[in-house]
């Protein structure tokens, strides 16, 4: 059941974002057809994403107004589509209904790839009633959508820090979970417990990926990695929490693809996998390895550690390997050289 | 116990053969050799080259008297079963009425019969399909083995000869054959060890429920030592796509191959997966190898043999 497009297409929420273009170029590599739902929230800057949606345009060969078109929320509702575009882009917002109701009727959608939030922890603890709309209620809204229109998969990408604090490491998919440290982890349970119980319900067969801080080229700019690289490459103080010897999983993203394209291909009917590199780096070395690959000093600022922060993320990647011959290849080294090269390439001036 | 396996010298039915013989069982083999090898009979099974649907079958029960039936012989080439609907009929009901006939002539307790989830759902109203599932096959051979089912129940309840089934979803493993119904395993592993070039058919994006060999073989035995008459999917309710199976054997097999697609198969089921959970909680069954580990296991047999 296509639209002509080449298939069921898969719905990417969060596509103008870090993850999601990434995932939607890998995609449109693979000939499958894509429609991406993003508000383009002003969380960072609309222009990044709307640079990382110029990226994919360009990088997968596609003409705007041909194969490719994009939408905002109230052209789509006002009129059913149909079209055999391979790149869709809906301007909405996950917590409007009829947005996404009128997406699912326009298309036939296959599985969704949930990568819409509101992310960052430090954020969720100023406002933590917008992280549970967005997250929580944004979430059940698009289970429930895909309930009445008959989309049975999902992809959800959840995240380390539903590990909270003091468990030993490495951490196993079937380590207690029920002690997020902040109102961001604790979103991202809930949504896997909502997964959990429409996966039971209505045979959903859905995936939950449990992601170890992603970094790369479009990394979001308030993420440590790319926050470093900025202050260090001006010149401005690097703040340092604590005593730096807060331990970190970083995950590069093409090794995050690759477990997600997997996990694409493979239905399972209710799975949890942790996506890590399963290697720890301090943030001191962290900060150690940026100034290597920028050439320059940091100055740094000693901070007390931060409320909601884990202490340590350290994935235990055996179930991924089993399910998914999840191999990650890239250390942390080779990601940072990677990731100082592309926002060389990408800073204005 | 004295078991008969019809198919013993199969792909499925040898493994099998192989765990009730390690097992302390004693063995007796039927297998006419159409698709079969000899060698893969275990020496410590006695075999019969023997037609199911043969008159022969009689001298066998007469001489042996097996307490249990396990029946795995079958015509089991889908698109033969299309283009022959008659010899796929004669095969599988015609020996399947043969076998229960002697079984009752002959006191045999029970029969366990390899049937098929695949077959018989056919394009599913859900996923995974359990048990309950509305039965409505596409292909002769979905019809014969649904057929089959009901051939059982009419043995157990009015001639008193106990029966369970397995419904097994696609079965892959060492030994496998490249026309049976996980045939795809076969004929990629053994294309890409060869460095031919596989073609996938239509946009590869069909899926299947895969389970290993091992795994079923585990099931039978549960069942076998659990006396209790019911229908179970043996299965692991996880659908992969060609694509995802084309990709793995491709990095195990360390071929250099793309993705080539060719025109669809018409008829071709689109999705399969079936639920286990009803084996998972009477039989204590589940099944533990994941797709990738198990076409390692597949692959290296095919290395194997390809060298030989």
């Amino acid at each position: 059941m296509d639209d002509g497009a080449g298939g069921q297409r898969v719905l990417v929420t969060g596509g103008a974002g870090f993850i999601g273009s990434h995932l939607v170029e890998r995609l449109l590599k693979r000939r499958r057809p894509v429609v991406i739902l993003d508000s383009f929230d002003p969380f960072y800057a609309p222009s990044i994403k709307w640079q990382n949606i110029d990226e994919i345009a360009a990088q997968s060969g596609l003409r705007r107004g041909e194969d490719f078109l994009s939408f905002d929320s109230e052209a789509l509702t006002k009129r059913p589509l149909c079209t055999t575009a391979r790149l869709v882009l809906v301007v909405g917002d996950l917590r409007d209904r009829k947005t996404l109701d009128a997406i699912f009727a326009s298309f036939p959608i296959g599985i969704v790839f949930h990568g819409a939030a509101r992310a960052g922890v430090r954020p969720s603890l100023a406002d933590p009633l917008l992280y549970e709309e967005v997250n929580v209620r944004g979430t059940l809204l698009l289970l429930e959508a895909m309930r009445c229109h008959d989309v049975r998969r999902m992809l959800f990408a959840s995240s380390s820090s539903v590990y909270g604090g003091g468990l030993r490491p490495p951490f196993r998919e079937e380590d207690p979970t029920d002690r997020p440290l902040s109102p961001y982890a604790a979103t991202k349970k809930a949504c896997e417990l909502l997964c959990a119980s429409y996966h039971h319900l209505y045979r959903m067969q859905i995936t939950v990926l449990r992601f170890f801080t992603v970094y790369g080229p479009r990394q979001r700019p308030e993420m440590a990695i790319h926050k470093f690289t900025r202050l260090i490459d001006e010149g401005s103080p690097v703040p340092l929490f604590g005593d730096g010897s807060s331990l970190r999983d970083y995950t590069y993203i093409d090794d995050i693809l690759h477990g997600v394209m997997a996990a694409m291909e493979t239905a399972f009917p209710f799975e949890v996998i942790n996506l890590g590199e399963s290697q720890t780096v301090s943030l001191k070395r962290l900060i150690e390895l940026i100034s290597e690959a920028l050439g320059k000093d940091p100055r740094i600022e000693s901070l007390p550690m931060q409320s909601g922060d884990v202490p340590l993320t350290h994935a235990d990647i055996s179930r991924a390997r089993r399910l998914l011959g999840y191999v990650p290849q890239t250390q942390i080294e080779e990601g940072i050289r990677r990731f100082v090269e592309w926002y060389r390439h990408r800073k204005p001036g | 116990m004295k078991v008969l396996v019809t198919g013993g010298a199969g792909f499925i039915g040898s493994h099998l053969v192989d765990r009730l013989v390690q097992e302390g069982h004693e063995v007796v083999v039927v297998d006419n050799l159409s698709t079969g090898k000899r060698k893969n009979v275990d020496k410590r099974a006695r075999f019969y080259k023997v037609d199911i649907t043969s008159a022969r079958l009689d001298r066998v029960f007469k001489k042996e008297k097996p307490e249990l039936i396990s029946h795995h012989a079958a015509q089991m080439d889908v698109r033969k079963s299309v283009s022959d609907p008659a010899f796929d009929a004669r095969v599988n009901l015609l020996g399947l009425i043969n076998i229960l006939e002697n079984a009752v002539k002959y006191g045999t307790r029970r029969v366990v019969f390899a049937s098929s989830g695949g077959a018989i759902y056919g394009e599913q109203n859900f996923y995974p399909a359990t048990e309950e599932h509305p039965t409505h096959p596409l292909s002769p051979y979905g019809v014969s083995k649904l057929s089959s089912e009901h051939y059982l129940y009419y043995y157990q309840k009015v001639m008193g000869l106990d029966s369970a089934i397995l419904r097994y979803s696609n079965v892959y493993g060492p030994r496998q054959d490249p026309f049976g119904e996980a045939g795809v395993v076969a004929i990629f592993t053994k294309k890409l060890l060869q460095g031919e070039q596989p073609i996938i058919n239509g946009n590869g994006m069909q899926t299947r429920d895969y389970v290993f060999v091992e795994d079923v073989v585990e099931a039978n035995m549960a069942v076998i030592n659990n006396p209790i008459n019911d229908t179970f999917n043996i299965a692991t309710a996880v659908e992969s796509s060609v694509n995802q199976l084309f990709r793995y054997l491709v990095d195990i097999t360390g071929a250099q191959a793309r993705e080539i697609y060719g025109p669809e198969k018409k008829g071709e089921q689109i999705r399969s997966c079936l639920d286990y959970q009803k084996a998972h909680k009477v039989l204590e069954w589940e099944p533990k190898t994941p797709l990738l580990e198990g076409l390692k296991k597949t692959s290296e047999y095919f290395r194997e043999e390809l060298k030989a």
